[in-house]
């Protein structure tokens, strides 16, 4: 069966960064959301079981949905990829309940990391 | 100022994100120096003409003001521009003498130059895979920028802003590429799309 995955990044750019990193022995379907609202959607619509989410996003940012998130309890796997790498935000993802924060530009081998040690690889 | 952007929507997205994470390099390497947290925020591109980055440089002031130029596949200059009060206050949260005199306000604004400037400008290149001499920073007085020394008509204006928490300290990156050096931009920025 396939893995349930989001991308929450505004950036097309990004958002294609990812999924090529995306390795391909993971089974993924692919929902791509363009803010956090979109994102929290795509978590409640079942889109999400892993969510790959930039933090920078209009609307409700990345910190907005991981707050949504503990909230409601999400059973999301969340890896936060991030341009914002100071050590403050990296700190205040991990206590919002994210399983790993990695730093763009997004490096494929880092998240090939992430993944296998979730247990999705 | 001309909006008309000599590069197209896609392209500037991507030009965007890149600059996102150039900043957010900058904005760490200058949180690490004075343990305060920088706040991010979406960097602006836009088109300018000498005579817009001109009323630009009015708009800004009181302000001290910084260039570095840099030469390679793409060519052109990086000005930082801090504000006369936010220097001096983050010169006292980076424990300068106070009060801080003329010297050390320019040593300050050439040290934030090599910092954030140096730092956006370094970012942006190792993501397209580009390369670059960049030149000492060297204090300027925008009044005494006389046009003759520009030798482009259009440039993409890249700006950045950077803030800090309780501090009322503001700094602008402004990042100029000529004509030329916008298609070599423009070219990398599709491969990097493709």
């Amino acid at each position: 069966m396939s893995l349930a995955v989001t991308i929450a990044d505004d950036s097309l750019l990004s958002r294609k960064n990812v999924r090529k990193a995306v390795p391909t022995d993971l089974v993924a379907d692919i929902t791509e959301a363009c803010n956090g609202v979109e994102a929290l959607a795509a978590v409640n619509a079942g889109k999400a079981e892993l969510l790959f989410l930039d933090l920078q996003m209009p609307v409700l940012d990345g910190f907005g949905v991981l707050e949504a998130l503990q909230k409601q309890n999400a059973n999301t796997i969340v890896i936060v990829i991030s341009a914002d790498i100071q050590p403050l935000a990296v700190e205040r993802v991990y206590k919002l309940g994210a399983f790993k924060f990695l730093q763009k530009p997004l490096d494929p081998s880092q998240l090939r990391a992430a993944l296998a040690e979730v247990g999705l690889l | 100022m001309n909006n008309h952007l000599l590069i197209n929507e896609l392209q500037r997205d991507a030009l965007q994100e890149i600059m996102n994470i150039s900043m957010g390099q900058a904005a760490n390497a200058l949180a690490q120096l004075i343990n305060i947290r920088v706040i991010l925020s979406i960097p602006k591109i836009s088109m300018t003409t000498p005579d817009g980055l001109q009323s630009f440089y009015h708009a800004a002031s009181p302000h001290h003001f910084a260039r570095q130029s840099f030469l390679g596949d793409m060519h052109g200059e990086v000005i930082s521009v801090i504000s006369d009060e936010g220097c001096k206050e983050l010169g006292e949260a980076m424990s300068y003498d106070q009060p801080m005199d003329a010297n050390s306000v320019n040593e300050l604004v050439l040290e934030l130059t090599n910092i954030l400037a140096g730092a956006c400008l370094k970012g942006m290149v190792d993501q397209l895979g580009s390369r670059l001499h960049l030149a000492a920073p060297s204090l300027f007085e925008p009044e005494q920028q006389l046009h003759s020394s520009y030798n482009w008509h259009h440039a993409l204006l890249l700006e950045i802003l950077f803030a800090l928490e309780h501090i009322s300290f503001s700094s602008r990156v402004v990042i100029c590429l000529d004509e030329a050096s916008i298609a070599v931009l423009a070219g990398k920025l599709n491969e990097m799309l493709d």
